[in-house]
């Protein structure tokens, strides 16, 4: 008993007499002290916080050692054992800042990211519908961001020079095979998708990441809500349809249904357009979302979605003086389930199987067309994260599509099938290297194999960012990037290889709180596009690749928040130049579809007292090309500059106790004549010249008129 | 050995108990500071303090609870977004650690309704919609486990009255709940003196204004 109570007393008595002091100070990586940073022994309440200048003092009675920690918002804590066999002891640290937080560097060449939750973002789902212009249209609102146009008779979206087929569509990593509704001739599409269903949308228009491929030009990924907040009930009656949905929230999941009816009879009843309509498009469509979470990094994520639509038009042809009819119906079945899960520590498996089903069926007068597309992907990826400064994805990839075509002649009774399919499989590696918290890498390679092609691909791609200071930064993007021909190709032959494009990207940017500046020049390299001789009843005539191209630029972007109170607004303009030869192209000329000067401004402004926003765009682009049969040169006319105003008021109010929005937009406000392109009659008249007829909007101007309520 | 067993067990009593009025101490010191701050730094000051004290008493929630307060202060206080997102992870983070210790505890939730409604500020066109339930789902939470608990009513009542009538806030949907604040403050009995116990004044200059506004209609 003697020798542990003598232990214990001198334990004791040792604690009272030896008081050590440790003091110092604490700065950060440029040495300027850091106030209020906690320094403290570990397992203790002993500690202190740093002053003003950075200094500390802490007195303890410990022996021997102890683990000193030193922390501080946003920098790296320090773990640091001190031995204590002096009175005082002097330690100055200094602490690196955390890289994890927001400062950090990102890749930015080609890349517009929106909606990640807290960070200030470029565009978000409000922003989508409360723009001017874009209609509540996701491709809408991308036609007002730089480098990208809208092909104003489809309504499809253009990317630096790249068809609308270029640029795909993804839903949480899922491809969308048909992301546009169906359409008749001259009247453009609309996305699928509503810009309610996604948090988050990242648009990049050049130089993405191994894990996207089978895109020449752009890539769009939506990424959808996880669990819905709360349970909801949503109304909406607009002048095109209306819609009923319901969420119910459960502890761990969340369920919704959602049904519209869309009919245009009133829309076209309200505008003066120039359409001879047999039946106004009409349809229904359906939806089921379904979110669980499975564990900490868990989540499952089903999406259903069913639309069917109709409508006849008669629709001039030049050729006879008469109308044709046609008709259109339309079914569309997309799913995508994905699933996520943890594997370990250090580990992320992302899973995913989405389908589409598409039938379209066209009748002009007696002859009838039908497409049926059938598409399917599967995928599974795999993250590493091994630490901050270093992560990995490795990802296997499966996609199987198969397209049908039929067309009936009623005049010779004669039919036309053709169908093809074909199964890529592709596989990716990406790596994120962080070798300086001011300079990062991200290095990664793609490979496809086509089945119907019997072809392979090797995709490098490598993108760099370098942050001169926290407000300023250089990126670069360097990439490889191949896809298949389009459908109508590969239902003539199957001896093609891919199409393939090289991207160079130079970026700089200024991001400091709610402004934001950045310029891009790129240099985009065409070859081995789809070319052929020429066209006839028969189809596409000795089809190859020998078609290349180019196209180059600069992108403007400028976003600025906080300038003027209650005020949002951003510019973009992007300067192209671009000439491919390619499909029936006699020589290298600037494709249709490329205007070289676009600029669009948009303009929010929210009137508190009235709980109204008020939305402003102006849009204008220099003439589009046209090939004018009447001279010589190809594609040497150029149509008018296309200018357009749009405005849109949102009047947030309640109905009954419930949030409610109304909306009511107009395209087009001034009635500016705007011209697409020309439609030439085939034959010239009398003094040998070819007719032209102008490819122009239906309407000078369009409404939209809606109001929405949520009712918890 | 019966004798040293004894011995060691009365040291041993000795020594947690110690080391109990310790942890009281320290925080009743903590508690004194936050009363008594004089600025912001000082803020930041106790938020060590305590955080100090939760990372020795890995049991108690409370130390924990008062650096996360501290925390969502400074957030309401700074002006800078990157900052202000920071000084909120920090926060939530605390509160996650808090609520593994005790689950079930009203005054939790009405603090993590606190901290939601700070990230709204954050970027109100984009959080409002997102947080504003959150913050909501926290404060019914709250009330749920105690429904003596003023300060979900003091919070919840405050923010409707920022908030535009529109979004269904304004004087007529804010003053009942900040007068059923005051009537649960004056109620308010502490279980000792350890345990939350801020909002009184405010809520009652809040409630002031309410009494203004109906004065002025009538």
């Amino acid at each position: 008993m003697k020798p542990l109570l003598f232990i214990f007393i001198a334990l004791l008595s040792g604690q009272l007499n030896a008081q050590t002091i440790i003091r110092g100070t604490v700065n950060d990586e440029s040495n300027n002290p850091l106030t209020g940073a906690n320094i403290y022994i570990k397992g203790t309440y002993t500690g202190a916080t740093s002053d003003t200048i950075g200094r500390f003092s802490i007195t303890t009675l410990m022996q021997d050692t102890c683990i000193l920690i030193i922390a501080y918002i946003g920098y790296e804590t320090i773990e640091k054992e001190i031995a204590l066999n002096q009175r005082i002891i002097n330690l100055d640290f200094r602490l690196n800042e955390s890289v994890s937080e927001l400062d950090r560097v990102i890749i930015t060449a080609g890349t517009f990211e929106a909606g990640d939750k807290k960070r200030s973002v470029l565009l978000s789902s409000l922003d989508i519908v409360t723009t001017a212009n874009a209609e509540g249209d996701i491709y809408g609102a991308l036609n007002m961001l730089p480098g990208a146009q809208t092909e104003g008779e489809t309504g499809k979206i253009i990317v630096r020079g790249g068809e609308s087929h270029e640029m795909k569509t993804f839903m949480d990593g899922m491809l969308i095979s048909t992301p546009y509704t169906s359409r008749m001739p001259d009247i453009p599409a609309r996305g699928r998708f509503s810009p309610f269903l996604f948090s988050g949308v990242m648009f990049s228009t050049g130089g993405y990441s191994a894990e996207f491929g089978q895109a020449l030009s752009s890539v769009l990924e939506l990424n959808t809500e996880a669990l819905a907040e709360e349970s909801l009930t949503s109304v909406s009656l607009l002048n095109v349809g209306a819609g009923l949905g319901y969420t119910h929230r459960f502890d761990n999941s969340s369920v919704t249904i959602e049904a519209d009816y869309s009919n245009l009879t009133p829309f076209f009843a309200m505008t003066r357009h120039n359409l001879d309509w047999e039946k106004v498009p009409e349809g229904f469509s359906g939806q089921i979302r379904y979110r669980k979470k499975t564990g900490d990094e868990g989540m499952i994520k089903s999406f259903v979605s069913y639309s069917n639509s109709s409508s006849r038009l008669n629709y001039p042809n030049y050729d006879t003086g008469m109308k044709d009819k046609i008709g259109l119906g339309d079914e569309n079945l997309f799913q995508t389930t994905t699933y996520n899960t943890k594997l370990g520590e250090k580990w992320i498996l992302k899973t995913g199987l989405a389908f589409n089903i598409s039938r379209e069926n066209f009748d002009i007068n007696t002859d009838r067309m039908s497409d049926k597309l059938n598409s399917c992907h599967a995928k599974a990826s795999f993250n590493n994260y091994t630490s901050k400064n270093l992560t990995m994805k490795f990802g296997i990839e499966s996609f199987h599509h198969q397209n049908r075509k039929s067309y009936h002649h009623s005049e010779t009774a004669r039919n036309y099938l053709s169908d093809y399919s074909d199964h890529l499989t592709a596989g990716y590696a990406e790596s994120d290297i962080r070798l300086h918290k001011s300079f990062a890498a991200r290095i990664g390679v793609r490979t496809e194999y086509s089945t119907y092609l019997k072809r392979a691909s090797l995709a490098p791609r490598i993108s760099l960012a370098y942050q001169i200071s926290k407000t300023n930064q250089l990126s670069f993007a360097f990439g490889s990037f191949y896809q298949n021909a389009e459908n109508d190709f590969l239902l003539v032959t199957d001896s093609l290889s891919f199409e393939h494009a090289m991207h160079y990207i130079f970026n700089y940017q200024y991001s400091k709180n709610n402004r934001l500046f950045r310029i891009e020049a790129y240099h985009k390299q065409y070859d081995n596009l789809v070319k052929y001789r020429y066209m006839d009843q028969e189809g596409y005539q000795s089809v190859n690749n020998n078609g290349y191209g180019y196209a180059r630029g600069i992108d403007i972007f400028w976003r600025d928040k906080e300038t003027f109170t209650m005020a949002d607004y951003w510019i973009s303009y992007s300067f192209i130049d671009s000439k491919r030869k390619y499909r029936d192209f006699p020589v290298i000329a600037t494709p249709y579809f490329v205007s070289g000067h676009n600029l669009s401004v948009v303009y929010k402004y929210w009137f508190p007292r009235l709980s109204t926003q008020l939305s402003g765009s102006y849009k204008f682009r220099s003439g589009r090309p046209y090939f004018n049969p009447n001279h010589d040169n190809f594609m040497s006319d150029r149509t008018r500059a296309f200018n357009d105003i749009s405005l849109a008021v949102s009047y947030l109010t309640s109905l009954f106790g419930n949030f409610t929005i109304v909306y009511v937009s107009c395209n087009n406000v001034f009635g500016f004549d705007n011209t697409f392109g020309y439609h030439f009659e085939t034959e010239p008249d009398d003094t040998g010249t070819y007719l032209a007829h102008p490819v122009q909007p239906y309407a000078k101007r369009t409404f939209i008129i809606g109001i929405f309520i949520s009712i918890e | 050995m019966k004798t040293i067993a004894s011995l060691l067990l009365i040291i041993t009593l000795t020594f947690s108990a110690f080391s109990q009025n310790g942890y009281e101490k320290a925080m009743r010191e903590g508690l004194d500071s936050l009363n008594n701050f004089k600025n912001l730094a000082d803020f930041q000051n106790v938020a060590n303090h305590f955080e100090r004290i939760a990372g020795a008493e890995a049991g108690e929630w409370l130390p924990g609870y008062y650096a996360a307060y501290c925390y969502v202060v400074l957030s309401f206080k700074e002006q800078e977004p990157g900052k202000k997102e920071m000084l909120l992870a920090k926060c939530e983070n605390l509160i996650s650690q808090i609520l593994e210790i005790k689950p079930d505890e009203s005054e939790i939730f009405a603090l993590q309704g606190m901290l939601y409604q700070s990230y709204i500020m954050v970027d109100p066109q984009n959080n409002a919609p997102v947080y504003s339930v959150r913050a909501n789902q926290s404060f019914d939470k709250s009330i749920e486990l105690n429904s003596a608990n003023p300060r979900p009513y003091y919070l919840k009542g405050m923010n409707l009255m920022y908030t535009p009538e529109v979004y269904g806030g304004g004087m007529k949907t804010a003053c009942p709940l900040i007068a059923k604040a005051d009537e649960l403050f004056n109620q308010f009995e502490k279980e000792n003196d350890l345990m939350p116990d801020w909002g009184k004044e405010y809520n009652a200059q809040l409630l002031g204004q309410c009494g203004k506004e109906q004065t002025v209609k009538e």
